[in-house]
């Protein structure tokens, strides 16, 4: 709570808008917190008359504070920011817009799931006449080591990378991600990203293929290296699969595919990862010689394996030939 | 719990909670929600159709709040009055009043200022912004599409580069991000697939890019039975309608088990004072409780009105919208 209330202090001079809407109806009758009556009042009191001025700014800061996703009042600081600075150097602009970056950094830790400040923070960067990505960096980690699949951190992340055209740091951050949580998704789904940017060497593709078997070894029932594994083929080896991965995968699947179905008594084998026996199936299906495989391979997902999805398995068969 | 009974939807207790929201107003959490009333309102609105209970909201109580939520500066509708008009404030104004058959509660120069209001923040790729602000997300692309058509004011230089763009988003595993190149979630697969589904253009996909997005979305359901909005994650109900949905418009329904997810829903229910959660135990909100009552409705369960998944609005509505493109 505040010393002295707003009213008292520099806006002495403004007479706060009344913050009920005149509407007769009752859903817009609403009983406020005095002190939240008395911010926005003043705020609406100054938005009317268009003042885009110092202390303005600082109630746009404390009205946010307390209610963080009413984004009328990010319009509105975002206009007074812009007006403060447009007549400034481009060094006291510099300043002023990193005294807004540090106070988005220390408002974003302390309100970890707002996710407006991101696009407030893209259009302060694009603002900025010399914005830098390392400043971003440290911020960027830590949000997502504090919320490691936080959808719109790792989005803006991919912003900040194509706004500032700098992929350096991404494999081996996006490989810490990894590293810390093998299942996470956002992490494999961002390596796909700074792949198709950085249009990898064969030599590094192949780097890239070891690299998912590393994580699959370590963990085969996880269904985001091996999404990301037929992905890789798919974009970077023109869907070429190999026989050393065919061979790889295999060894998750007890051999399941060369068991023979049309016999009654077949007891199907506990498996490791019903996304390698998926992952085998897709390869079988691509080649008449190994259809059977395949059909064996959908039975099993059908049957036993992921019997959940037994509809699409179903469908998958019905379309081999 | 394997021997407790699966319930069936307490559909009366939900009218209940909805009914009951629009009472809470001396409470903190309402009013830090006005940045969603409008939203919140067309979520209970959209419940009580399903539930067959549209009479419950006072109708012209509703159209007065919606029209009072129109900013006559912009053209657009703000989530509650006064504040700035947003893209997705105005698809739910522009919803709740077709749900009212109250469009030409606009007059004529008020609808061709809310389609300025949508066409303005259009971008150059296509993609839509959220408001002057800047926040590009297939969510608001959805938003701006759905409103147009249902103001009936699509027009090809508006469809055609946010069909563009929309195709930009398709991922490599078979799903759609919040923009090109960002992670596939199940919620953004329903704002594309919708988007395409609103300017019949779904066949702007391949078969393999369509046989992919089925399996990423059939992919979802856990064995227990939710759904959830990403790989690795937990199940939730509201993706219940999201990834429903989006099977139902590439017509791959029946890639979920039913039974189910039916059981996940409803055990989501709060059986004393109504509502559903987002999971099992949890508190119970608007959103998740129109969710998983639209998923009961698209997988035909409970004698519910049966709701359109390209509008998320009941059909009796959205069969009166003339559809693009237009002769
Ligand atoms: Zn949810």
């Amino acid at each position: 709570m505040f010393e002295m209330t707003p009213k008292m202090g520099e806006f002495a001079d403004v007479e706060p808008l009344s913050i009920s809407t005149g509407l007769p109806d009752e859903l817009c009758e609403i009983m406020y917190t005095d002190e939240y009556r008395e911010l926005l009042g003043i705020a609406r009191s100054l938005m009317a008359r268009g003042e885009l001025s110092e202390r303005a700014l600082r109630l746009t800061g404390r009205v946010i504070d307390l209610a963080p996703a009413f984004y009328t009042i990010w319009n509105y600081r975002f206009d007074i920011l812009v007006s403060l600075s447009k007549d400034l150097s481009n060094d006291e602009k510099v300043l002023r817009l990193n005294e807004e970056l540090d106070w988005i950094d220390e408002f974003t830790l302390n309100n970890p799931k707002n996710y407006q400040i991101w696009s407030y923070k893209q259009c302060i960067l694009q603002n900025h006449p010399s914005p830098v990505l390392k400043r971003e960096l440290p911020i960027l980690k830590f949000m997502l080591d504090e919320d490691t699949k936080n959808y719109h951190v790792w989005s803006f992340r991919k912003w900040c990378i194509l706004f500032f055209n700098d992929f350096s740091n991404e494999l081996e951050f996006a490989d810490s991600m990894v590293e810390r949580d093998v299942y996470n998704n956002s992490a494999w789904t961002h390596r796909m990203f700074i792949l198709k940017n950085l249009k990898p060497t064969a030599v590094e593709i192949k780097t890239e293929v070891e690299y998912i078997m590393r994580k699959i070894n370590y963990v085969p029932q996880n269904i985001s290296p091996w999404t990301y594994l037929r992905g890789i083929y798919e974009n970077f080896l023109a869907s070429k699969y190999d026989n050393n991965i065919v061979e790889f995968a295999k060894k998750f699947t007890s051999n399941v595919t060369d068991l023979d179905f049309e016999d009654p008594n077949v007891k199907l084998p506990d498996i490791e990862s019903s996304y390698s026996l998926e992952f085998l199936a897709h390869i079988y299906s691509l080649q008449k010689t190994t259809i059977i495989n395949a059909k064996r391979a959908y039975m099993g997902l059908s049957s036993k394996y992921d019997p959940i999805r037994k509809f699409y398995w179903d469908s998958q068969i019905s379309r081999l030939h | 719990m394997a021997s407790k009974e699966r319930g069936t939807l307490l559909k009366e207790k939900h009218v209940r909670y909805i009914e009951s929201l629009d009472k809470k107003q001396d409470t903190l959490e309402f009013w830090l929600t006005e940045h969603l009333r409008i939203n919140g309102v067309y979520w209970g609105l959209n419940a009580l159709c399903m539930l067959r209970s549209k009479d419950v909201f006072n109708r012209e109580d509703l159209i007065k709040f919606v029209l009072g939520c129109y900013v006559e500066s912009t053209g657009g509708f703000a989530a509650f009055p006064r504040h700035d008009a947003h893209l997705a404030s105005t698809l739910s104004g522009i919803q709740l009043l077709k749900m009212y058959d109250a469009i030409d509660s606009l007059s004529k120069s008020q609808i061709d200022k809310c389609v300025n209001f949508i066409k303005s923040n259009q971008m150059k790729d296509g993609s839509f912004q959220g408001d002057r602000f800047g926040e590009v997300d297939t969510r608001f692309v959805y938003t701006a599409i759905s409103s147009l058509s249902i103001l009936e004011r699509l027009t090809p230089e508006v469809v055609d580069p946010a069909v563009d763009f929309i195709l930009r988003c398709y991922n490599f595993d078979g799903g759609f991000g919040l923009c090109p190149g960002a992670e596939s979630h199940a919620a953004q697969v329903f704002t594309c697939l919708g988007t395409l589904a609103v300017v019949n253009r779904l066949q702007d996909l391949t078969k393999a890019q369509v046989d992919e997005i089925g399996w990423w979305l059939c992919e979802r359901q856990v064995p227990e039975g939710g759904l959830n909005g990403r790989p690795s994650k937990l199940p939730d109900v509201c993706y219940s309608w999201w990834v429903l949905s989006s099977l139902s418009l590439i017509d791959r329904l029946e890639w979920i088990d039913f039974e189910k997810l039916r059981g996940f829903i409803l055990d989501c229910q709060d059986e004393k004072r109504g509502g559903i959660s987002d999971r099992p135990d949890n508190e119970v909100d608007v959103f998740h409780t129109v969710f998983g009552i639209a998923g009961l409705s698209l997988m035909g369960f409970e004698d519910l009105v049966p709701i359109d998944p390209t509008y998320c609005m009941t059909y009796d509505i959205t069969n009166t919208i003339k559809k693009y493109p237009y002769n």
